[in-house]
């Protein structure tokens, strides 16, 4: 695995951790909880795009926190083909448990150069046992990946071409915003090559060339150096039939929300 | 002398892609391949894909041949064939 030593090893701690600005969207987090989040960034090392986490058949005996760049979960077969079921983006965390399992069934790449936090299994169970509320956030923030991925797989099976990349692309964008990192001009990163989003939908590279070519003679979407711009999200998300209702984050926390409800007379 | 057959034809695809081959085994569709010369697909343009294939189940598809006949080798392969030469003139289908 290639590592690249960070300049300064604190950058990470005072840096905002995208999990705290994650996290806050289902649980309301203390400022103490918001501390333990912030010191779990504190070991944050560089790794290149295009090397493995962790692969398939390894034995996981820590946690992955993306702090910055995008990982993605794949699964390869034989003959070399390959399909991505996630990106993880910063704020990520590849499951809270995963060192439970005796090996890997799946891969964890990187899709560009990323700053990501190795937490030890040992560390990570202690922050949840003394941190409740932690722990009910990161059960939300499974309970949202496990969504997203059932959403992804009828993008797979069921959407056309364009209506894949469409709900992609407003998925990421919804996604890139909770953690702050969509500009005013509805731009962010998107390291992705057609390749990838190929791997990602299901299609070929020539029909996700096309599809994108439509997306940017229609004027909705500009991309370029890794960026995507949304030009035109309303009619991206009509095109797509995208809502966001299973990323769970409108209005107030989630759990709020949820004891709200309990709350009130049957 | 090979069953495989090739028939030039156009193709719609909302893009500059609008050449195409179909490829037929014993007079059975199998392939119909795309002249990638859409501006967008970059340093592919000019290179020939598999739009569609039909009851292969063998290979994983490359995502491009340098030219028609490439990417006709390779589905004739598949098919256990000997690859068709007559590339130069092809019949064209209205």
């Amino acid at each position: 695995m290639s590592e690249l030593s960070l300049n300064d090893a604190d950058d990470a701690l005072r840096a905002s951790n995208p999990l705290v600005n994650k996290l806050g969207r289902f649980v309301p987090l203390k400022e103490e909880e918001r501390d333990a989040l912030r010191h779990l960034g504190r070991n944050a090392r560089l790794h290149r795009r295009g090397c493995d986490l962790i692969a398939e058949g390894d034995k996981p005996d820590s946690v992955f926190l993306i702090l910055e760049g995008w990982a993605f979960r794949y699964k390869q077969l034989a003959d070399g083909s390959r399909q991505i079921m996630a990106y993880l983006i910063p704020g990520d965390l590849c499951d809270i448990r995963i060192f439970m399992f005796e090996e890997m069934d799946h891969s964890i790449g990187l899709l560009s150069d990323a700053k990501v936090v190795k937490i030890p299994a040992a560390e990570m169970l202690d922050l949840l046992d003394r941190f409740p509320r932690i722990e009910r956030a990161l059960l939300w923030a499974t309970l949202v990946d496990e969504s997203t991925l059932r959403e992804w797989l009828l993008n797979v099976g069921q959407r056309n071409a364009l209506q894949k990349i469409s709900h992609l692309f407003c998925e990421l964008c919804v996604r890139m915003s909770v953690v702050n990192l969509v500009d005013t001009s509805e731009t962010f990163a998107l390291p992705l090559t057609q390749n990838e989003l190929a791997d990602t939908t299901g299609m070929t590279s020539v029909h996700v060339n096309r599809s994108l070519q439509t997306l940017r003679e229609d004027g909705l979407v500009q991309t370029g150096q890794g960026k995507l711009t949304i030009l035109d999200f309303e009619r991206l998300a009509r095109i797509a039939g995208f809502s966001q209702t299973y990323l769970h984050i409108d209005g107030p926390p989630v759990e709020q929300k949820l004891r709200a409800r309990l709350a009130q007379p049957m | 002398m090979s069953n495989l057959a090739v028939y030039r034809t156009g193709i719609r695809t909302n893009s500059a892609d609008e050449n195409a081959l179909l490829l037929l085994v014993d007079g059975q569709l199998v392939a119909i391949l795309v002249e990638l010369a859409d501006e967008g697909h970059g340093e592919e343009r000019g290179r020939w894909a598999v739009e569609a294939i039909f009851g292969l189940q063998n290979d994983r598809i490359p995502q491009s041949f340098p030219s028609a006949a490439d990417a006709t080798a390779w589905i004739s392969a598949s098919v256990g064939r000997e690859p068709f030469r007559a590339m130069e003139d092809l019949i064209e289908l209205p």
